[in-house]
């Protein structure tokens, strides 16, 4: 589905974020990326999405060569990207409403999603008058609308607070897994949990310039009681050893040291129902809920 | 404001206009009664005719303003490129009062209607351009960038991203140069002209000392500029819904 090939981009010459980087996704993978800060993440997406022209290698998406932006990706941005002018319906319309799908058949479709994603009380509402989760659920709509075959996600639940982040994170296993198209799914993110919750498999990206990132399969991933299990904490753990290993420091204990660049904190609360980021941690593995199990 | 405060206001105003020349008891100071008799007198006639060729004067020159001004602003607010070559150019140009620039236009435009359009839409099109530039420029990046990402042209950015952005700028940029546009139009008309509320006030008006009429095509003037503000404001609250309120 994703083929990446010595892919090279840098917003300044001569450093490079991406130095030939190779990397490649089966049709209908679930990816999360993490890395430190300023490590390239987002490039890789906007360069996934087409709207960064590498100045070297090539992406190929299902065979085509990415070389703009391609109509049946979706792109979900952290600060949502609504147009401030138009209300959730007409936000979620949008995409339909580039392409020239009638009015009538585009209400119909918009509908079903807002109805879907629990947001169709607030369909006349305008961006602002949105709590940031229902402001993000018009984001998902506008791109799930469109049945796009590989969604790209930028740390779309940064900015929400840890429950509606959770519910958020569900009702993405939820539409994913109900979807009929099924969707190759990027998702970039600074949340270890997060990240080992949805992705199946997770990417780990070093400093630039950037050639590979660092793999580690996820099996479990895609479902919500998978957080509940202590090889949800254990995955938790090995990603953050690696993301640590990828700042440059060997970091695979779990105290935490801080969130500058990785929300790194484990806990067992935040294994569970989230706890904030940056509490201190007891590594207590025995203390995680082991419900489905 | 509301109708009630603004009706207060207005009685207010003209009690205390009537007060005062019933006190001086002077010529040149007619009571506010005797200038609304020769108001609603003149308004079904030649003052109606004259505030009516004032008016298509001004709103001629907004829609030019907006016609140019608009495309202009857009273009260069999203080119650093155009931005850079150009803010040169506003930088010295902008400050200029346009006014003096009046015998100049009479010289190369006449007396008719295209000197005094083309005067007021030069002191628009550069608030409108300014502030359509500054507007474009502001856009968020992530915004664009995610409209783009639906596979939008560049057209389509223009339509669903950068115009309204800049829409509620445009209205306002017209809405506070209003009265600088009515002020230059009186100037305009006042010269070399035989039509516009500028000519009655000082032609017939003023130079055959007939104040109340006089009086009544300042009025006539001022309800021109307060009934285009209104507008200007009514248009801005219906095609920018998502402001009120907020």
């Amino acid at each position: 589905m994703i083929e990446v090939k010595g892919l090279r981009f840098g917003y300044r010459q001569p450093d490079e974020l991406f130095g030939g980087f190779t990397w490649s996704s089966d049709r209908g993978e679930v990816w999360s990326v993490l890395g430190p800060s300023g490590c390239g993440k987002t490039t890789l997406l906007y360069l996934l999405a087409g709207l960064r022209r590498p100045t070297g290698g090539s992406i190929r998406v299902d065979g085509r060569l990415i070389d703009g932006p391609r109509r049946s990706t979706g792109l979900i941005l952290q600060d949502h990207g609504l147009l401030p002018w138009a209300t959730a319906e007409e936000n979620a319309a949008l995409g339909l409403r580039i392409r020239g799908v009638p009015p009538t058949r585009r209400a119909e479709l918009v509908g079903r999603w807002l109805e879907a994603l629990g947001i169709a009380e607030v369909r006349r509402q305008y961006p602002w008058q949105l709590s940031g989760g229902q402001r993000q659920r018009v984001a998902i709509a506008r791109c799930l609308v469109l049945e796009p075959d590989l969604l790209l996600m930028d740390e779309p639940f940064a900015s929400l607070d840890a429950l509606t982040r959770e519910d958020l994170q569900e009702l993405l296993l939820d539409l994913t897994a109900v979807a009929t198209w099924r969707p190759t799914v990027v998702l970039v993110t600074h949340d270890v949990a997060e990240a080992v919750l949805l992705g199946q498999k997770v990417m780990v990206l070093p400093r630039p310039p950037i050639t590979a990132g660092l793999v580690l399969e996820n099996a479990l991933a895609g479902r919500p009681e998978y957080r509940m299990r202590t090889e949800f904490h254990e995955k938790c753990l090995e990603v953050r050893a690696a993301v640590a290993r990828a700042r440059g420091r060997d970091d695979g204990g779990c105290a935490n040291r801080g969130s500058e660049d990785v929300v790194t904190s484990i806990s067992p609360e935040r294994c569970g129902r989230s706890g904030e980021p940056g509490l201190p941690v007891t590594p207590a593995t025995d203390n995680a809920p082991e419900s489905g199990q | 404001m509301t109708r009630l405060s603004a009706l207060v206001s207005t009685l207010l105003l003209l009690a205390g206009w009537e007060a005062a020349a019933l006190t001086l008891n002077i010529s040149v100071l007619p009571r506010a009664s005797v200038v609304l008799l020769a108001l609603a007198r003149g308004l079904p006639g030649e003052l109606g005719w004259h505030l009516l060729v004032s008016a298509w004067r001004v709103v001629a020159s907004i829609a030019l303003t907006v016609a140019l001004a608009t495309p202009a602003g857009l273009a260069i607010g999203q080119s650093p490129a155009w931005n850079r070559r150009l803010s040169a150019l506003i930088y010295l140009t902008y400050p200029v009062p346009k006014v003096v620039l009046l015998p100049i236009v009479l010289l190369f435009l006449g007396i008719g209607d295209a000197s005094k359009i083309f005067l007021i839409w030069l002191i628009l099109f550069y608030q409108v351009l300014l502030v359509v530039r500054d507007a474009s420029a502001g856009v968020h990046p992530e915004l664009v960038q995610s409209v783009a990402s639906l596979g939008s042209s560049r057209w389509q950015l223009l339509r669903y991203v950068y115009f309204p952005a800049c829409l509620p700028s445009i209205l306002t940029g017209l809405r506070v140069s209003t009265g600088t546009a009515i002020a230059v139009l009186f100037l305009a008309e006042s010269i070399a002209t035989s039509s516009g509320l500028g000519y009655y006030i000082m032609v017939e008006g003023w130079g055959r000392m007939a104040y109340a009429e006089m009086y009544a095509g300042v009025v006539a003037m001022s309800l021109l500029g307060l009934g285009l503000y209104a507008a200007l404001d009514r248009l801005e609250k219906w095609a920018c819904p998502w402001t009120s309120g907020r």
